[in-house]
């Protein structure tokens, strides 16, 4: 039997190493495994902070009273905040660029660059937190303070995640160990998903949580 | 051959936009916020801002899911797999929102609030200020 039908999968610079092959089998779907495996994990992480989202709205509107969020929160903050995380993605985007163009070194530091930028949101965050529990805006306070805290600490926790994951990388990449081959970067490619998802959810956050 | 070319993702673009999106957010919450303060009355109704707001979330969520996350240049079973959840999600808060309306009489915004609604909710005519012990519920 022929493999040729199967084609190639995506246009995503796997010249030369596509991801067809798992195990020395041909992968009928024409996608990795990997790729597969990270979308339906962000599946359940959609489902997972859009719960977390719907129930928000429910409380929220179900009160009628709530506190405006600029009366508590500290919005000009998390705007620089927010400005800091699109811009780790962007960065993150051009280090996968350059890595698939042989620029490694270009590749490396983009990654050391979207690393500090995420370790400097979570940090933003901590004081952020340490700023608003001195001022009485704790997760027992009221239905505010809990809400607010539980979005925002799991969405926390999930840029923590990646931020070690990216701390990895850009050790491996000064390793040496991350490339232009499909192979050598697809960890990259991966993780770079996940770090855009958590963009993503905070662009959504953001607006949910600091202007509504 | 053309399904072998690499995806051209203006970076320089996508950020641009995303900068301008998330300051027109950002700037349309804070004339509102002034208007609300100075004014006898903000320019629009609070709804009406969400709406505006949404209008500029939708498309950075749009332009990082299209371009950061490769969406646009995916096969459908990738974008099959990553959007049904929304769908599903979807399906499932829409019943959800219904308890909109039976909470609607509750006021939880104190904390002291929520444990006496929950006490009087629970165990009706009974509970001291510590509520009731596990060995004492009806």
């Amino acid at each position: 039997m022929s493999h040729t039908a199967i084609g190639y999968p995506s246009a995503h610079g796997h010249d030369d190493e596509g991801p067809l092959m798992a195990h020395g089998s041909v992968l009928q779907t024409g996608i990795s495994n990997g790729k597969i495996g990270i979308w339906l994990f962000l599946g359940s992480e959609v489902m997972f902070f859009t719960g977390l989202i719907g129930a928000y709205i429910v409380l929220r509107f179900g009160q009628s009273e709530w506190p405006a969020p600029d009366q508590r929160l500290n919005v000009p903050l998390t705007a620089i905040n927010t400005f800091f995380l699109i811009c780790s993605s962007v960065t993150l985007v051009w280090a996968l660029q350059s890595y698939q163009k042989n620029q490694p070194a270009k590749g490396t530091f983009g990654l050391l660059i979207t690393t500090l930028i995420g370790a400097m949101f979570v940090g933003i965050q901590a004081y952020e937190y340490v700023e608003l529990y001195s001022h009485g805006v704790r997760p027992d306070a009221d239905l505010f303070g809990t809400c607010f805290y539980t979005m925002t600490s799991f969405h926390g926790f999930h840029v923590l995640m990646g931020v070690v994951a990216l701390a990895v990388l850009t050790v491996m990449g000064f390793l040496g160990k991350l490339g232009p081959r499909y192979s050598q970067h697809a960890s990259l490619e991966l993780i770079g998903l996940y770090w855009h998802f958590v963009d993503l959810v905070w662009i959504v956050l953001f607006a949910i949580v600091y202007l509504m | 051959m053309a399904a072998h070319q690499k995806p051209v993702v203006n970076l320089s673009v996508c950020f641009f936009l995303l900068l301008m999106f998330t300051a027109a957010e950002i700037a349309l919450y804070e004339f509102w916020r002034h208007t609300r303060d100075h004014w006898e009355e903000p320019f629009v109704p609070k709804f009406a801002v969400v709406l505006l707001i949404f209008l500029f979330t939708f498309p950075k969520a749009f332009i990082v899911l299209s371009y950061f996350m490769h969406l646009r240049f995916e096969k459908s079973l990738v974008v099959l797999v990553a959007l049904v959840p929304f769908v599903i999600v979807a399906a499932a808060i829409v019943p959800i929102l219904t308890d909109i309306r039976t909470l609607a009489d509750r006021n939880y915004t104190k904390a002291v609030g929520l444990v006496d609604d929950f006490k009087s909710d629970h165990y009706p005519g009974k509970g001291g200020e510590h509520g009731l012990h596990a060995d004492e519920s009806p």
